[in-house]
């Protein structure tokens, strides 16, 4: 897994989307990346479920973005959680642990924040120090940033 | 490029129990022309000296109110510790230390660090010319060094250069 950071591979991608700008209802962007990666995880992997918690804040106003960048960094986010909390679950395998991913949107005025939280393996104290860390590289340059943010993640 | 939104990421975990990322988007992000997305991080800044604080509050004004950066201040060597042993959140991503300080100096906090987190990066501030500590900074570990007066414009660029995605 090579890497040059789930950062990096973010910035590019907001960069190089090539999208317009415009005003966005980030509560339905979240909604429909978050189907998205679902199905999408559903149609690599019959046997994956996850359950899913939203906690929007209906007081989220229209903000300016690319949309197009944003549901990348949305999709990968969600990709990694449900990665996550699926290895946890394997290792559970009396079934008792249930996989979750809450999602939660809030206005703070003069910006916006999304909370993408899973309850799965988590991220260990040194791969979560190398993710900040200069030229952090694992063995594989990845192409795309989910397989970038999972390597830098999960390993 | 004018689609940059100038936001930031922070990530919070606990092994076998949870990961949370939180993504900050700053309205009117085309005020931000020279940040992408980019990971919200810690910065720990070591100096005796007071109005150190005010200067760098002021000058990372702009990166610090997109959430790129966050500011720690420790006046010692001691109390840079302190913060270590503490959660700093988000991510610790590097230390800015001077070296002239009463007390544990600089090289001294420096050796210390590299034995508690080795993987940390330090930038050590330095007057210029002062070769042979600078010396001595590179045997300890030191990852950089920034000149008195700090270039503020320089070391934003160094800072952005270093991890992968503070741009």
């Amino acid at each position: 897994m090579a890497t040059a950071g789930i950062a990096h591979e973010i910035k590019n991608h907001s960069r190089g989307g090539g999208g317009d700008r415009q005003a966005v209802d980030l509560n339905a962007l979240v909604e429909d990346s978050l189907n998205l990666a679902y199905h999408g995880a559903r149609a690599q992997d019959q046997n994956f479920n996850i359950t899913l918690e939203r906690n929007f804040d209906p007081a989220v106003k229209p903000i300016e973005l690319v949309p197009q960048d944003i549901t990348r960094v949305f999709l990968d986010l969600f990709g990694n959680g449900f990665y996550a909390a699926n290895k946890r679950a394997r290792t559970h395998a009396d079934g008792h642990f249930r996989p979750v991913l809450r999602v939660a949107t809030h206005d703070a005025g003069d910006a916006v924040e999304i909370r993408v939280r899973d309850n799965g393996v988590g991220i260990p104290a040194e791969i979560r120090d190398k993710l900040f860390q200069p030229f952090f590289t694992t063995s594989r340059r990845a192409k795309g940033p989910a397989s970038v943010s999972r390597s830098a993640m999960i390993s | 490029m004018t689609q940059q939104h100038g936001g930031a990421i922070a990530v919070d975990s606990e092994e076998g129990v949870f990961t949370e990322f939180t993504v900050r988007l700053p309205r009117g992000g085309r005020a931000l022309p020279a940040m992408g997305l980019s990971l919200s991080v810690s910065i720990l800044i070591v100096d005796d000296e007071p109005d150190v604080t005010d200067l760098f509050r002021q000058r990372f004004r702009r990166e610090t109110r997109a959430g790129t950066y966050v500011l720690h201040f420790a006046a010692s060597g001691e109390e840079a510790l302190d913060h270590l042993t503490g959660e700093i959140k988000p991510q610790l991503f590097v230390i800015l230390s001077d070296i002239n300080m009463p007390g544990m100096d600089g090289l001294e906090l420096l050796r210390v660090i590299k034995e508690r987190r080795p993987e940390l990066p330090v930038m050590m501030v330095t007057a210029y010319g002062d070769d042979e500590r600078r010396r001595r900074a590179v045997e300890f570990g030191a990852t950089a060094f920034v000149t008195k007066p700090v270039d503020f414009d320089l070391l934003n660029t160094r800072l952005q250069q270093m991890p992968a995605g503070l741009g």
